[in-house]
């Protein structure tokens, strides 16, 4: 399971279908949406591909389609100014941020679905989420 | 920079060298310190003490072991510094202090002055504040001092503005009034909004819970009965070394909530353990690192030392409830908060740290290193801090005022009703406010006169299609505190009370407290006026 950033325009937004399920190579991939933002313009979806369908075939296909789909991290933390408190792996409920055993911070930006939660909680003020 | 530290390794190593360690399990400091100042004390980190009382049990401990270091990094907002900075010439009596925009605390002498770290920056509040100054003059930057001062005869200059580094001033010192607490409760928060706290950012409907304090590390829980730790006991603090001052603020030992006073020069600390700190929409603070060295004068000593997590127990209090008060919903060891999950009224809550303990560990090695190293002596207290003393709360002249004295009925309507029912009822009940429920009472939404005015404007029939479904409420336990801000957050001039249920009480808002307005006199200014008026009389 992959996690891609889709983000599209709204004349193709309003032919989607509720599940978030895309015509790829004549077959239907269902995706699983995290989380959706609407704007004025579109929306901006991240979904988890199935692990079955190449990612990087379902960015393509995406692309092709008009959306502007990325399999990027999202979530990016200044190690110079962290202080590994632990107060944004209260906030964050993707597990992208977590500490670990010994209490130092894991980033799995892989998990990160950009919310955003974690970045005005941080006392440092060391989160950027792009 | 720090060594990292086999346990297991060094626990054998520990137990060859112990064979020749005295039969006796007291110890005095001056053995101890000798024992430092020859090379041959045996120091362990609090975690590595844990181990090794597991392992060989308390008595053995109390004879092999002769340091514990313990350490705590948290927000400590009861922190700040004291400054002297040289006199300009003409020289300057200062009135107003301001360090990079913060301002100082100046009731001292011409050129002294307190920086408080919760203390915000005018230009950047909820950004930077007195800790990061702090954390800025550690990293060698130079900060921008403004000062103004009203002319005497033997300070006649009125204003100064200088950039300083931390080697311009002449004395820079740490005097933090409450640090170390013992414990600290747990935060979470039963609301439907995000609370923004000291605690951090507290999510709706128990969504998550933070706790502070580096429990079975943390140098009050290793002495909880003050046998060692006392005024004048030679601390780690900042990445220098500090002193222990007296019992902090607010200290509570017979409760666990024991804190310390502290202080230390600033100019041998270090921007790695004093850092700034901002929480959201609640203000500045600074993360203090503090650590305390136990000697194992005994076998009682070993013991505490050996506390565990598991032993440490604290309240998950709910912060949704602005009173002095706050609820308490359970009960849970430090052992519970470090796994990641608690229990809360039977749900399952992410609990996560606000203290780095990857820090407080540091510190705990840092310190040992230290006193291995023979740069570090323990120094016996002066005077014990109290164990007795108790936290009142603040002294009241007022009688609280709470929601439920002086909310009102509540006009109602349904989601099924016309906008011509509601207009007919807001002429009858003289109401700006009409509160939409469903049969059993239960609150649905809300309808102001503003709306039923656009509704008409728009030619629009029902209740349904323009009641305000989410709707600020209180309970009547709420303080008028909690109301006034509720209100205020969401520009708005009423709003509906409801029970656990949901179900409506009634209304209060604008109208209910004009009502509350007008002051009652207290007993002394009641007597002035009678004596007025009898003076009057006659």
């Amino acid at each position: 399971m992959v996690r891609v950033n889709l983000i599209i325009p709204k004349s193709y937004f309003e032919t989607i279908k509720p599940k978030f399920a895309i015509e790829m190579n004549g077959e239907t991939v269902t995706t699983t949406v995290i989380r959706s933002t609407f704007t004025a313009d579109g929306a901006h979806f991240v979904v988890d591909v199935p692990s079955d369908v190449d990612p990087e075939e379902f960015i393509r296909v995406m692309s092709s389609e008009g959306a502007k789909a990325f399999r990027r991290a999202l979530v990016v933390v200044d190690r110079d100014l962290c202080i590994e408190c632990g107060e944004c792996t209260a906030e964050c409920a993707y597990e992208a941020l977590v500490l670990d055993q010994d209490f130092h911070l894991v980033v799995n930006k892989d998990n990160c679905t950009g919310c955003r939660a974690c970045t005005d909680a941080c006392p440092r003020h060391c989160i950027t989420v792009h | 920079m720090l060594f990292s530290l086999d346990l297991l390794s060094s626990l054998k190593y520990l137990s060859r060298s112990i064979s020749r360690s005295s039969a006796t399990a007291e110890k005095t400091y001056e053995e101890i310190n000798q024992k430092i100042t020859s090379g041959d004390a045996v120091v362990l980190t609090a975690e590595e003490m844990i181990a090794y009382v597991d392992q060989n049990g308390v008595e053995q401990a109390a004879k092999d072991v002769d340091v514990v270091t313990t350490g705590t990094f948290g927000a400590m907002c009861s922190s700040g510094a004291f400054f002297n900075f040289g006199h300009s010439d003409p020289p300057i009596k200062m009135d107003k202090v301001f360090l990079n925009g913060v301002e100082a605390y100046h009731g001292n002498a011409a050129v002294d002055a307190y920086l408080g770290v919760t203390k915000m920056s005018e230009q950047h509040p909820f950004e930077y504040g007195g800790g990061h100054v702090i954390e800025d003059l550690l990293q060698g930057k130079a900060i921008q001092l403004e000062a103004e001062g009203y002319a005497t005869d033997c300070y006649p200059r009125t204003h100064v503005n200088v950039s300083l580094t931390l080697d311009d001033l002449n004395q820079a010192v740490l005097v933090n009034p409450r640090n170390a607490y013992q414990r600290y409760n747990c935060a979470t928060n039963s609301t439907s909004r995000t609370l923004y706290t000291y605690m951090g950012k507290l999510l709706p409907e128990f969504e998550n819970a933070t706790f502070s304090g580096a429990g079975e590390i943390a140098p009050l829980q290793k002495d909880p009965n003050l046998a060692t730790i006392g005024i004048g006991t030679r601390i780690f603090l900042g990445g220098g070394k500090g002193y222990v001052i007296g019992e902090g603020t607010q200290h509570e030992p017979m409760d666990r909530f024991a804190t310390l006073m502290v202080t230390g020069d600033l100019k041998q600390m270090s921007a790695d353990f004093l850092k700034g700190a901002s929480f959201a929409k609640y203000g500045t603070s600074m993360y203090v690192g503090l650590g305390i060295p136990i000697p194992i004068l005994n076998e009682e000593l070993a013991r505490t030392c050996a506390i565990k997590d598991g032993e440490i127990i604290t309240n998950v209090l709910d912060y949704g409830v602005g009173r002095r008060n706050r609820p308490k919903l359970a009960q849970v060891s430090y052992a519970d908060l470090k796994s990641g999950t608690i229990a809360i009224n039977g749900k399952d809550v992410r609990v996560r740290p606000l203290s780095s303990f990857s820090k407080a560990k540091e510190i705990c090695e840092e310190l040992k290193r230290w006193i291995l190293k023979g740069d570090f002596l323990l120094g016996r207290a002066v005077e014990p801090l109290s164990t007795t003393r108790q936290f009142k709360p603040m002294k009241s002249e007022e009688g609280e005022v709470f929601v439920k004295d002086l909310y009102t009925g509540a006009a109602t309507c349904t989601l099924d009703d016309t906008l011509e029912d509601v207009a007919k009822l807001i002429i009858h009940t003289n109401e700006d406010h009409i509160v939409v429920v469903d049969e059993a009472g239960n609150l649905k939404g809300i309808i102001t006169t503003f709306d039923v005015t656009k509704a008409v404007a728009q030619n629009k029939k029902k209740v349904s299609e323009i009641v305000t479904r989410k709707v600020v409420t209180v309970t009547p336990q709420d303080t008028l505190y909690e109301l006034v801000n509720r209100l205020k957050r969401a520009n708005i001039s009423a709003a509906p009370v409801i029970d656990r249920e949901n179900k409506v009480l009634g209304i209060i808002g604008a109208n209910q407290l004009v009502k509350n307005l007008v002051p009652k006199p207290n007993e002394a200014t009641k007597a002035k006026l009678e004596a007025e008026a009898q003076a009057n009389e006659r």
